[in-house]
């Protein structure tokens, strides 16, 4: 930053003919004077009534001297006021700004020292855009990749064929007390962006999604992770968390698989609303076949990244810290007396937020929440504070399990998967992500559908929308969404994973 | 079980509380050319500059307020960091320094219902980071153990410090430091020459520690944060055992 003190700049003051008595007034204004700071880029205004009283004209003209005058901004006398206004097209250092008021008939040398600044404007800032391909497993700066989970293929009667049946199963009867799921193909989109803070030190991504699909068991697996900003390798940390626990579900899942194991599980969690509590939910997790697969592929996830760093002299296992968001989904014809369900078993360590959106359900569908979270995130009690899956303690059983969730509903619009990096400027605290369902709806109908600015600017992406558009289009369009979110000091990676009904309108 | 730092940012806001007692506008070394009370003018132009810095977080969502005490206690408003103005302070009178650490505090707490209610930050304070810098010549005139133990006494909700970091300067060789090193017990540092050169080392020196700091809060490393080296003429003082 090339800022220099720059001294030698003035504002010049030429007053009209003037009884000493009013040149003393107007003195003593300019004693008290204090000039606004502003901002490269940020339109300024700054008015000031420096007369010898207000409504008089003896003021005639003002100049900007020195360094002053070529930063974009012009002085002016406006109804008798002095105005200062413009945009700035570059930072301003004025340590001693000189305010001379040359007051007739005596220019009397009077000076008085201000401090005027006009900042470097963060948002302006020229990111250098290097990469760093210093590690084999070096991100590139974006990722957006988008696919169609289910079968789009229609049955003979013209149905749709449903994301999960088995080849043969037809689509669930319609129910007669509540609704299914409709019968669509869902998709999955998603975006990832290097965000300011890496680009800005020329520092690659450390966000890390992935997702696959299993025609052959109809288990469906996505995952986002977050690889510590200050942790050398996270990145592969991130990449390698994402790929080895859907790796691992998906060698274990398979369509062996049933759900029988957890039909006790399941009736309470009907009886609970889908509200089960978290001591229940561990014990689920714990006494299920279900749960020891989750917990197998979340160990896969920590030996491999343990591994990756025993292979590499010089590092610790906290060189490769990331977060982990993933789910393991599919349709189960005998889910919710075999009218059907989603079952979504989930697991979730650090920050971001996940939750299952039906903005649509009503009181006939199970669970009838709008939204459901598929987890807690991790906050500290300091700012920037959070956990990771290589962290101490993070590979013992009891607490993987207490990560992980199961649930199931007939329906959904949408699951969403997102890294902090977009969270944190939608999301006023964790909290609301656990518990604010407006949040959840208005992030996913408003901000991303419509846009924002208040507060966070973001751009309208009615792509993810468009049911005409492909999945690999809705996600370049997502990933420009995601680039230019503004929020004030958000400089972090940002990752989100939508899968979708892609009839949702 | 220990949290581990994520990496971004969150709302900061600097304390610097710095003596103006009339020691200060008094040349001690034989320079003519520079009173403390000018250096630490000049200081405050130079870190301000440093955390307008665009490529720290701090330029963003930094916020500062200026604590004097000389005569008596005065405080400046709270302030992002892009609208301050350096203040040309003025020395004078003994140094109140107890109830300036109770001004500090009283306006610490203020700050903390501001940067969660008016701004409408979480009802949790994980996104409340303040720090401090104290800068002082003298022995306190008053009465300063009890605003001691009201500083001592401000915690977090949990019951740990509020402060990200806290710096304790001691300008000159004959300033008593076992009191701030209780308020600053692994960062007291003290300037034994107060020539011009000196100076300017100093407020370069705390510019790049608050920078470093930040940044470090920021990514979460704090326990990990480079101190910048000390300029010659400044040596990190121990508390001593009691």
């Amino acid at each position: 930053m090339d800022i220099n003190n720059q001294s030698g700049s003035s504002i010049v003051l030429f007053y009209a003919d003037v009884s000493s008595e009013a040149e003393n007034v107007i003195k003593q204004k300019i004693a008290t004077l204090t000039i606004p700071n502003g901002m490269v880029n940020v339109p300024y205004e700054w008015l000031a009534d420096l007369t010898s009283s207000a409504g008089n004209s003896d003021l005639r003209t003002v100049d900007l001297v020195g360094d002053l005058k070529d930063i974009g901004l012009k002085a002016e006398i406006v109804a008798g006021k002095v105005k200062i206004s413009g945009t700035p097209t570059k930072a301003f250092r004025g340590d001693k700004v000189l305010v001379r008021p040359l007051v007739r008939p005596c220019f009397d040398n009077y000076t008085k020292t201000v401090r005027f600044y006009i900042d470097p404007n963060p948002r302006s800032l020229e990111s250098p855009n290097l990469s760093v391909a210093d590690y084999e497993g070096y991100n590139n700066d974006t990722a957006e990749n988008g696919v169609i989970l289910s079968n789009t293929e229609k049955y003979d009667d013209g149905q749709p064929k449903v994301l999960g049946l088995a080849k043969g199963e037809t689509v669930p009867a319609a129910p007669i007390e509540i609704d299914t799921p409709s019968a669509v193909p869902f998709e999955v989109i998603a975006a990832s962006a290097r965000g300011r803070e890496h680009a800005d030190k020329g520092e690659p991504r450390d966000d890390a999604f992935h997702f696959e699909f299993d025609k052959d068991t109809h288990w469906n697996f996505v995952a986002v992770a977050d690889g510590g900003g200050s942790y050398r390798y996270s990145r592969k940390g991130s990449e390698l968390a994402s790929r080895t626990v859907i790796k691992k579900l998906r060698e274990t899942l398979t369509e062996e698989f049933k759900l029988s194991g957890l039909s006790s599980w399941r009736d309470e969690f009907i009886k609970a609303n889908g509200k089960l509590p978290i001591e229940k939910e561990n014990e689920y997790v714990n006494k299920t076949q279900l749960g020891k697969v989750l917990y197998d592929a979340v160990i896969a996830a920590y030996q491999a990244i343990d591994e990756e760093h025993n292979k590499r002299e010089g590092t610790v296992l906290k060189d490769y810290h990331t977060t982990l968001l993933c789910a393991a989904f599919r349709w189960f014809p005998e889910l919710n007396n075999n009218h059907g369900g989603w079952f979504i078993a989930s697991y979730w360590v650090g920050d971001g937020a996940a939750a299952v959106l039906r903005p649509t359900v009503s009181g006939g569908n199970f669970p009838p929440d709008k939204v459901f979270v598929l987890g807690i995130p991790d906050w500290g009690e300091l700012p920037n504070t959070t956990r990771f899956l290589t962290q101490q303690g993070e590979n013992e059983p009891e607490q993987i399990r207490s990560r992980c969730r199961f649930s199931f509903c007939d329906s959904f619009e949408a699951m969403i998967f997102m890294t902090d990096g977009v969270s944190d400027p939608f999301f006023p605290s964790d909290a609301a992500v656990v518990r604010d369902e407006q949040c959840w709806l208005m992030f996913y109908e408003e901000r991303l559908r419509n846009g924002c600015k208040d507060g966070v600017e973001a751009k309208p992406c009615p792509e993810v929308f468009d049911a005409q558009l492909t999945p690999q289009a809705k996600s370049e369009a997502l990933l420009k969404w995601l680039i230019d979110i503004y929020a004030r000091a958000n400089r972090d990676d940002r990752t989100i994973l939508i899968v979708r009904n892609n009839t949702a309108k | 079980m220990p949290i581990a730092p994520r990496g971004h940012s969150s709302r900061q806001i600097l304390y610097l509380l710095l003596d103006t007692s009339d020691s200060l506008g008094k040349d001690r070394e034989g320079n003519v050319d520079l009173t403390g009370i000018t250096a630490i003018n000049n200081g405050l132009v130079d870190l301000r500059a440093a955390l307008v810095d665009p490529t720290q977080s701090f330029a963003e969502t930094g916020h500062i307020r200026v604590i004097t005490f000389g005569g008596g206690v005065k405080d400046g408003t709270l302030e992002p960091i892009g609208q301050f103005i350096p203040p040309d302070l003025e020395a004078n009178g003994n140094t109140p320094f107890g109830s300036a650490l109770k001004k500090l505090v009283e306006l610490a707490k203020e700050d903390y219902y501001f940067a969660r209610v008016e701004e409408g930050l979480p009802t949790g304070d994980a996104d409340y980071l303040p720090s401090l810098i104290i800068m002082t010549d003298g022995m306190p005139t008053d009465e300063y153990e009890s605003g001691l133990q009201e500083f001592l006494g401000y915690k977090r909700l949990s019951g740990n410090s509020p402060w990200s970091f806290v710096i304790a300067v001691a300008a000159g060789p004959r300033v008593e430091t076992s009191i701030l090193t209780r308020i600053a017990p692994n960062s007291t540092y003290q300037m034994n020459e107060m020539t011009p050169d000196k100076w300017r080392a100093c407020f370069k020196w705390l510019a790049k520690s608050t920078e470093n700091m930040a940044q470090a809060t920021i990514t979460g490393t704090q326990e990990e944060a480079v101190m910048p080296p000390l300029p010659p003429g400044m040596v990190r003082v121990r508390a001593s055992v009691q």
